[in-house]
């Protein structure tokens, strides 16, 4: 097989007015883990369904292992499993049997289909519940039930519309290890979209960042950090909330300091010029009236990474943590 | 082998979501009730005119008064349900994402639609075929004799009638994603072609014009005519035709 296991050439989709996909060109190397990350609404989901051939581009062109995606086309379909973003399935098929007729439709004879789809319930974790219909499944283990699915035909390319977002911390624990297996063991290629930053930290080795439908930056994972990781110091005071409010200001003011960041007791500093900020944040604490309980200083996160090539600095955010 | 799986699939489908059962159960009672309703209308009628003193000669209950229910009951209410059923065939699949799931495998559009538009007349002519029997057995039983073969003629050319209403209401299904749209299309569908059917010049180039030869095969005196029976399989094979056309480029 080729080197590139999935090539997008100015693929454009619009919906009306809004450019939900805008020219957007990408390369996934084969072998590889790509974390597609974005905002909500950012075109992750239609990206995905152009690369799966259940919508037409507006324009430009997408290949999955040399094949081109097109919705008539069904060739490059036995080139991927697929997960959905919100999965459903024949509610009156038990998930045995919906794992059979996937592979069927695969046209896998059923001497080997038979102990696959026993594998598949194994590893997405379902065998207790492989004789339940999957109509009373709950949102969790229908995207157990699709991901198990996804790889009924073994295939070279996994493609995964947020694989983890309704599963709980095991299940995702289960998901990200299974993917991490998944490629050592069968070499295969897995693009998945999420705005779960922690997942991408753990399983992704390349990363592409989109929004409002345009490729803002792709790296590997490493490069990623490097490029915009900033020196972070970290500060846990004590103190009146007057005092604290003064301090924050006065930090905000220094010119070594990019933007401070403030969540109750803690304020987190990117500075610009940590060798600045290493003399001179220490004083700056010890000179306001509140006290000093915890200082650290480390590197700002994948996520601290992500909100800056938004554009939405962390400083500007309203919820931490939240995309 | 492909479409094997597919037909395979959707005749389960239709036996676990109750509606092949529905579907049987509804036209075994109407093949039932067509002689009994023939044998009995008039004892009840006897039995209330009695009463009220007033005396209708009812002629006595014939066989072809049973095929003539027969028929009535197929066209309408077997109409009706036949058309419930096969409104949500594709346009259900669509609105809740399931058909994201089949069509996202390597499996054509084509064999898809085709899958589903066999099990339905599958389906539809299993439980007519029941629905015949029934009539054929109770109609000997109650009234006299009715010959296998004409009773079997007569099932079959309201089958092809049926089967035109299937390909309109299929086509209804594959348009849009809506349930009320699809039902819109079919039972339109069924009133412009009843509509059209009473205007005596188009009458004979209509499905419809299948009911009357039905009945005339039940009671043993048939004369076909070509213009309803070209005409249904001309609707049912350019409406899945045109379904397939339009299916194929839609976005899922
Ligand atoms: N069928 C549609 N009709 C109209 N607009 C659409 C359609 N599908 C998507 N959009 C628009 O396209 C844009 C991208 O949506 P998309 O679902 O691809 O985002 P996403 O990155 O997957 O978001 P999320 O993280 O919430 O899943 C959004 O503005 C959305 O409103
Ligand atoms: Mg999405």
């Amino acid at each position: 097989m080729s080197d590139v296991a999935i090539r997008c050439e100015s693929l454009t989709r619009r919906f009306g007015k809004i450019v939900a996909v805008d020219d957007l060109n990408l390369e996934v190397r084969s072998g590889s883990v790509f974390g597609f990350l974005g905002p909500n609404g950012a075109g992750k989901t239609t990206t995905i369904k152009l690369l799966t051939g259940l919508l037409h581009p507006t324009s430009g062109r997408a290949f999955i292992a040399g094949e081109e995606i097109q919705v008539e086309r069904v060739r490059a379909r036995r080139l991927f499993g697929y997960l959905p973003e919100d999965p459903v399935f024949y509610g009156w098929m038990t998930a045995r049997e919906l794992l059979t007729y996937a592979g069927r439709l695969f046209g896998i004879p059923d001497r080997v289909l038979k102990p696959r789809v026993e594998e598949l319930l194994d590893l997405a974790g379902l065998k207790p519940v492989a004789n339940r219909k999957v109509g009373g499944f709950s949102r969790g283990m229908r995207q157990r039930l699709g991901l198990a699915q996804a790889l009924v035909n073994n295939p070279p390319v996994l493609i995964l519309d947020e694989p983890a977002s309704a599963l709980d911390p095991l299940g995702r624990h289960e998901a990200l290890a299974l993917i991490q297996r998944l490629r050592a063991r069968d070499g295969i290629t897995i693009f998945m979209s999420t705005h779960i930053l922690a997942d991408v930290e753990r399983t992704c080795d390349t990363v592409a960042i989109i929004d409002r439908g345009r490729l803002l930056t792709v790296a590997d994972q490493e490069e990623l950090r490097r490029r915009y990781a900033v020196p972070v110091f970290t500060a846990v005071v004590a103190g009146e909330e007057a005092d604290i409010r003064a301090l924050h200001a006065r930090l905000q003011s220094m010119p070594w300091a990019d933007h401070v960041e403030r969540s109750n007791d803690t304020l987190r500093v990117f500075a610009g010029d940590e060798e600045a900020a290493r003399r001179e944040l220490p004083a700056v604490i010890t000179a306001s009236p509140v006290i000093l309980l915890r200082y650290e200083v480390g590197m700002s996160s994948l996520e601290d990474a992500f909100l800056r090539v938004v554009g939405r600095e962390p400083a500007k955010r309203s919820a931490p943590g939240g995309v | 082998m492909r479409l094997g799986t597919l037909l395979k699939k959707e005749l389960l489908e239709s036996w676990r979501t109750y509606r092949a059962v529905v579907l049987g159960v509804v036209f075994v009672v109407f093949g039932i009730l067509s002689p009994a309703a023939a044998r009995y209308m008039p004892d009840i009628f006897a039995a209330t005119d009695m009463q009220q003193g007033v005396v209708i000669q009812l002629p006595p209950p014939a066989v072809a008064d049973a095929n003539v229910q027969f028929v009535k009951n197929m066209s309408q209410i077997g109409a009706i349900v036949v058309i419930l059923i096969a409104m949500g065939v594709v346009s259900r699949e669509r609105d809740k994402g399931t058909v994201a799931f089949t069509l996202s495998k390597p499996v054509p559009r084509g064999a898809f639609l085709l899958a589903k538009a066999l099990a339905l007349v599958i389906v539809t002519w299993a439980a007519l075929a029941l629905a015949a029997l029934a009539h054929w057995y109770y109609t000997r039983l109650l009234l006299g004799p009715l010959p296998l073969g004409d009773c079997a003629a007569m099932a079959a050319l309201t089958g092809v009638y049926l089967t035109a209403l299937l390909g309109i209401t299929f086509l209804g299904s594959t348009l849009t994603r809506s349930l009320a749209v699809s039902a819109a299309v079919g039972f339109g569908g069924y009133l412009l072609i009843s509509l059209l059917g009473s205007i005596p010049r188009l009458a004979p180039y209509l499905p419809g014009d299948l009911l009357g030869r039905a009945l005339a095969a039940g009671n043993g005196a048939l004369q076909m005519a070509w213009g309803g029976l070209v005409s249904a399989v001309v609707i049912a094979v350019g409406c899945w035709a045109l379904a397939w056309a339009v299916f194929r480029r839609v976005e899922l």
